[in-house]
């Protein structure tokens, strides 16, 4: 796997997290840059994460304030921001990534890439931070839908 | 009209219940397989649409489908598979064993209420 | 639920942190259902491995034993729990202790697991929201703080498992 083959893959996800969102929320979502790595942040973040199985293994997650969270699966769900549990951001952030890793699953077909879906799952708390082993090979994806920002970032282990 | 709806997701069984109420129907829900069939013991006479994730925990859909299909109580209930797993020799091994229609997440709640339709309309409408 | 699935990791994480550190673990004899979020008590590691079944093991401990660890095993003096190296202590800790275990299911029952690298990661108040699978939990105590191991299973068979040679 080279630099190049990763950041194409992690154009796929993105472009998979953009039809979700599009789709299923309403949400039109850009992407820039993402140059901070092992960010942590004072507010209390939610992400969503899965271990790709596959020749190579890969870990992706999606990474969003609790707020952002809140606001997407409100317009997912039609349910009030103010009515959601935290376990309901909880699920609906594992189940984006769910969705999203699905897309890719099927375009990376009898590719290289190819992987088999795992259970996602969620973390959640404040002043978080994440650690992968050193040296993967890693990218991610800064978007932003409104004044929502979302980090996606992928590692092939 | 009352619809199953199987899936692991709370997110989905919500995403759900809202296209089911459009349609002035009721939703029974099921996180996993096993809870599906401990359900349709019980309701099968009152439901009339099945729609079906395939990754879940303790029994996947596909295993469900084929314990469905392989159950004369349960054979006749249209069976809508609702998944993420979008290869097309997934869908046709769904539809070989008996679903009768395959909607891929992510889909907008219009397409997913044309969908319950079609499948009433297709699988033979038990009005109640 | 064959047992031997949970509790083989009980006993190679008291193994491999005894034999690495010297340090001694009180308990984790019983395994308890988790609901379906854990609170991290600081410091949590997750690997998963996959084979004829797929698996993720989960190993929680307070900050002051994963300092504790990262200082025995590294001969250095860390007092920061975000400090790369103690995480990443954490991290090898879990690595091998899975190995440990998944090689023993793998003698014992021809499983063909596998690991990926585990992620680590600590926080203010961290839950961890693990899908419902069932999932085991056993707890520990030491001299440097309290340690937990929760152990889920994915059940189920899908295509993939069928064409593996899983026979219990």
């Amino acid at each position: 796997m080279t630099d190049m083959d990763i950041e194409k893959i992690a154009d796929y996800f993105t472009d998979s997290f953009r039809q979700v969102l599009s789709t299923m929320a309403g949400f039109e979502v850009s992407h820039i840059a993402c140059e901070q790595l092992n960010a942590s942040n004072e507010n209390p973040i939610i992400m969503g994460a899965m271990v790709l199985h596959g020749k190579k293994d890969a870990i992706i997650s999606l990474s969003m304030e609790k707020s952002t969270a809140s606001m997407i699966i409100a317009y997912m769900t039609g349910i009030l921001p103010q009515e959601l549990k935290e376990q309901d951001l909880f699920d609906g952030v594992a189940e984006l990534v769910n969705i999203m890793a699905g897309e890719v699953k099927a375009r990376l077909a009898n590719t290289p890439y190819h992987f088999l879906l795992t259970s996602p799952f969620s973390l959640g708390g404040t002043n978080f931070k994440m650690v992968q082993k050193k040296n993967l090979l890693e990218t991610c994806r800064h978007l932003r839908a409104g004044e929502m920002d979302i980090t996606f970032r992928i590692a092939y282990i | 009209m009352r619809v199953l709806s199987v899936d692991d997701s709370a997110m989905v069984r919500k995403i759900i219940r809202g296209a089911v109420e459009v349609l002035d129907g009721d939703l029974l829900e099921a996180s996993d397989g096993i809870e599906a069939l401990e359900l349709l013991e019980k309701q099968y006479k009152y439901i009339d649409l099945i729609l079906l994730d395939w990754n879940m925990p303790r029994l996947n859909g596909m295993e469900v489908l084929k314990k469905l299909k392989a159950d004369r109580r349960f054979r006749s209930i249209p069976v809508m598979m609702v998944t993420t797993e979008s290869e097309r020799q997934n869908i046709v091994s769904a539809i070989q064993q008996g679903a009768i229609h395959y909607l891929i997440k992510p889909f907008t709640i219009e397409e997913l209420i044309k969908r319950i339709m079609e499948c009433l309309g297709k699988g033979g409408y038990k009005n109640d | 639920m064959d047992i031997n699935l949970y509790d083989i990791f009980g006993t190679s994480v008291k193994d491999i942190i005894k034999e690495m550190t010297g340090l001694d673990i009180r308990g984790m004899d019983d395994l308890e259902q988790e609901p379906g979020e854990i609170l991290s008590m600081g410091v949590s590691s997750i690997i998963t491995f996959a084979g004829a079944r797929k698996g993720r093991l989960l190993v929680d401990m307070e900050p002051s034993l994963a300092i504790y660890l990262a200082n025995a095993l590294l001969g250095e003096e860390y007092d920061n729990i975000k400090n790369r190296m103690v995480l990443a202590t954490v991290s090898e800790i879990n690595n091998i202790v899975s190995g440990d275990a998944i090689t023993k299911l793998n003698n014992k029952y021809s499983m063909g697991l596998r690991l990926t690298p585990p992620i680590v990661f600590t926080g203010q108040d961290v839950i961890i929201s693990i899908p419902k699978i069932s999932s085991l939990s056993s707890w520990g105590d030491t001299d440097y703080g309290k340690i937990r191991i929760n152990i889920a299973w994915e059940g189920g068979n899908n295509k993939w498992m069928l064409n593996t040679y899983f026979l219990f």
